[in-house]
């Protein structure tokens, strides 16, 4: 019996392809109203975020308003070449992988030790209070906000008048090129370290209340339970926001530098989309605009895919 | 740019205007026309559609506006992605032909030729001096932009408070030194207050004449007069701003010089109380003096003669924007029809508006109501984005400034304030540089010649005080060798007429 079974052939276990796609079809139509309710979003993506791509091609062209798009004759590289051929380029990149690098180290593990700290508040009406606080920051725009820092910590801002007032000397915290990239960054962090935060005290709500008892029994004080359990659990959260984060390098945050920088740390403030809403689009050099944002996008993409090849080697749960 | 707010509380004041008393429609176009309109307002963007003074102007005139406004410090940026989509409004301001972007749409047959229409609507054409017509056309002769006119004489004063002046023994200065002295003495004196302040490089355009060159503007080489070299090429032009800087360095020039995104952050500070001098806008004279009145009392302010002997203002070419007609618009002969009118029969309503509500009449003359007295739906913001064009005869209008003081309760000043005026345009520097002419080199890479090269020294020299004359050279090479060396050489052979500009005789 077991020879007759070791010569005959193989079972296929996978059905021919027409039942598959009978079955597979079957299925959609089964759950066709969990599908439906998807299908706001798929178009959405398709409109706004697939369909825009067709005009990527204004990248390789020498755009003409009136004539279109498609009208536009092509100029091959020509955009990418000014990009890469100016004189700043180096400069910009410099600033703007520095600025970013600097968010990620420094403003990374913030929200983690802020929402940590958050969890262990026992007042619940303590608690939303302070989250209330620190997640206001976010819902105000930069330009808003650039103005608050700019009264806080400009040359005859709240800091510096009290310096002055009491005998002191004006500390130049905007247009000192060695302290620029600190505000940013800092003022970067104070701003959305709040709203980083609820990602995690999700997560952390989601970690089993079974493994602290376990841990407690086990003699783990507050730290050992924090260390063995609490980010343990918020490991495969910051995995997938770290990956997702790096997809964003070139992008140092537009919107505070452009109000907070000024000539006097252009060296250590200018990044790329600064200079490309000065050279590109306010000089109506879209074509310019969009070359730099597909590079931008391009190195994005090539960030998060080895980012994420990282983290699966590493046998961290990864975003696919 | 210039700042003109204070043209637009003036001018503005008595720019569009309602007459409550007509029911009758005015308008030059027979039916009701809509067409919709986008502009920059220079005013807060707090206007509100329809308000009873644009029912009102709509209803004398006979035609429906659909405005979109945008705040003038975005227009560029958010009318470029307006002009990108190809969907523009039926009237829409812009640079005009001077700059490439506009020009290129222009070309490309975005906007409707209107020479046709100028000779059908004689008062639009009237309105614009021929030589200035002459000058927007195209290489075919055609014209397509409407200029928005201002005065090119807009010397800015600088301001002081006398108060301060007279109670420390402070003289007021006749020279630069003497005003480097001045400054000293005022933080000295005043040491909780900015000694001077100004709100960015434009505003230093009459002390750069102290230096004997008109700030920004090209003008004839030294060796050799025929010669046109841009502003960052010129010595004295270097020499004002390393002079800045050191101001700066000095503490003697506001410490939120460069930093403070608002424009008119220095005469705010002027009209609150915690500045002593500042540069504005010779017009701002009535709003200084009531405004800081209402913080100090005793407030007063007086303004510095022109500081040397080379010392004059930088006239500027008199057309600051303007407005395409578009080619798809349904009726342009209604619009044109319109915009007549508000230049013929619907003028009064342009210049003064209403009775009781932009003005009043004192002893049969009409003057103008400041926004504080006016009821908030009439005020500025209301008003200037219904406004288009003025004639250029009455963008100096001595009368109605006049009266302007007196109803801001400073008449007596007036002739102060003109004679000021008069000080400061009596020796005048020029742009000799036809912004008509375009280098092709400039107009394809001009920006990011500027940008890769010359941007640092040029907007960090005043606040960064590393920056050296010999950085400033070097910058100046460089960008000569990058391509700056082509626009030269194709803004001098382009323009054939180098002579010194003449833009107030039409």
């Amino acid at each position: 019996m077991s020879e007759v079974r070791a010569a005959a052939p193989p079972r296929r276990r996978a059905t021919p392809a027409p039942r598959g796609h009978q079955s597979k079809a079957a299925l959609v139509w089964r759950y066709r109203w969990i599908y439906a309710l998807i299908l706001p979003t798929v178009i959405y993506f398709v409109l706004f975020a697939y369909l825009p791509m067709i005009g990527l091609q204004i990248a390789f062209k020498d755009f003409k308003v009136f004539a279109g798009m498609w009208e536009s004759p092509w100029v091959g590289l020509e955009h990418f070449r000014t990009m890469f051929g100016s004189e700043k380029f180096p400069e910009l990149i410099r600033n703007t992988l520095l600025i970013s690098f600097y968010r990620i180290l420094f403003g990374f593990p913030v929200p983690i030790i802020f929402a940590l700290l958050l969890n262990e508040v026992r007042r619940m009406w303590f608690k939303r209070g302070v989250q209330t606080v620190t997640y206001f920051p976010h819902f105000l725009s930069w330009v808003v906000f650039a103005g608050i820092v700019i009264n806080i910590l400009g040359p005859t801002g709240i800091v510096n008048t009290l310096l002055v007032n009491t005998g002191g000397d004006r500390i130049n915290f905007l247009t000192n090129p060695d302290s620029f990239r600190a505000v940013l960054v800092l003022t970067g962090i104070m701003k959305e370290f709040g709203w980083g935060a609820i990602i995690y005290l999700a997560a952390l709500s989601s970690i089993d209340p079974e493994l602290y008892e376990a841990a407690r029994v086990d003699g783990a004080r507050k730290l050992r339970q924090i260390w063995h359990v609490t980010l343990p659990g918020l490991r495969p959260v910051m995995a997938v926001l770290l990956v997702l984060s790096l997809g964003g390098l070139l992008d140092a945050g537009f919107d505070q530098v452009f109000q907070l920088q000024n000539g006097a740390v252009l060296e250590v403030g200018d990044i790329i989309d600064t200079y490309v809403y000065r050279a590109g689009l306010l000089e109506a050099q879209f074509e310019l605009a969009t070359a730099v944002g597909l590079f931008k996008g391009v190195v994005g993409l090539a960030m998060i895919v080895s980012a994420n090849w990282v983290l699966r080697r590493m046998g961290q749960r990864s975003i696919w | 740019m210039v700042n003109r707010r204070q043209f637009l509380t003036g001018a503005l004041l008595a720019t569009v205007s309602i007459s409550a008393c007509s029911g009758k429609q005015e308008g030059g176009s027979s039916g009701r026309f809509s067409f919709t309109y986008l502009r920059p307002t220079w005013g807060p963007a707090t206007y509100t559609k329809n308000g009873p003074f644009e029912k009102e102007l709509e209803r004398r005139a006979g035609v429906s506006i659909d405005v979109q406004i945008i705040p003038v410090i975005d227009y560029d940026t958010k009318v470029n992605t307006i002009l990108a989509s190809g969907d523009i409004p039926d009237v829409i301001w812009g640079s005009g032909p001077t700059s490439g972007t506009w020009r290129s749409a222009q070309d490309e047959g975005a906007f409707l030729p209107i020479d046709d229409y100028l000779d059908k609507y004689p008062a639009v054409r009237k309105a614009v001096p021929d030589s200035i017509w002459k000058m927007l056309r195209d290489d075919k002769g055609d014209t397509y932009f409407v200029p928005n006119l201002i005065w090119p004489q807009v010397p800015f004063f600088l301001y002081y408070r006398k108060d301060l002046f007279d109670k420390a023994g402070i003289a007021e200065p006749a020279s630069l030194e003497e005003f480097q002295a001045t400054l000293e003495q005022v933080k000295k004196a005043y040491p909780k207050m900015v000694p001077f302040t100004m709100g960015y490089e434009w505003h230093a355009k009459e002390i750069a004449t102290s230096f004997g060159t008109g700030m920004f503007g090209w003008e004839p080489a030294p060796d050799d007069p025929d010669t046109l070299a841009p502003w960052f090429m010129k010595e004295k032009e270097i020499d004002l701003y390393f002079w800045l800087q050191d101001l700066h360095k000095k503490g003697l020039l506001d410490p939120d010089y460069g930093v403070s995104k608002e424009p008119n952050f220095s005469t705010a500070k002027l009209k609150a109380d915690k500045a002593v001098m500042a540069i504005e806008h010779w017009g701002a004279y009535t709003s200084i003096v009531t405004e800081l009145r209402t913080i100090r009392s005793d407030g007063a302010v007086s303004v510095v003669s022109p500081l040397g002997e080379t010392a004059g203002s930088r006239a500027v070419f008199p057309v600051d924007r303007g407005f395409y007609v578009s080619a798809k618009i349904k009726d342009p002969d209604g619009f044109f029809a319109f915009l007549n009118w508000t230049l013929t029969e619907g003028s009064e309503l342009r210049r003064w508006g209403v009775e009781g509500k932009t003005y009043k009449v004192e002893n049969g003359t009409k003057v103008s109501l400041q926004d504080a007295e006016r009821p908030k739906s009439y005020q500025g913001p209301q008003i200037e984005p219904l406004g288009f064009i003025g004639p250029f005869s009455e963008k100096l209008d001595w009368d109605g400034m006049r009266t302007n003081f007196e109803g801001a309760g400073i008449g007596k000043d007036f002739d102060y304030i003109k004679g000021k005026f008069d000080d400061y345009t009596r020796q005048e520097y020029f742009d000799y540089r036809d912004p008509t002419v375009v280098s092709p080199t400039d107009a394809k890479k001009g920006t990011q010649l500027f940008e890769d090269n010359l941007q640092k020294v040029a907007q960090s020299t005043i606040v960064n005080h590393k920056v050296t004359r010999a950085e400033w050279a070097a910058a100046v090479e460089k960008w000569k060798r990058a391509g700056g060396n082509a626009i030269l050489e194709e803004v001098n052979s382009l323009q054939k007429d180098k002579s010194k500009p003449e833009y107030t005789t039409g």
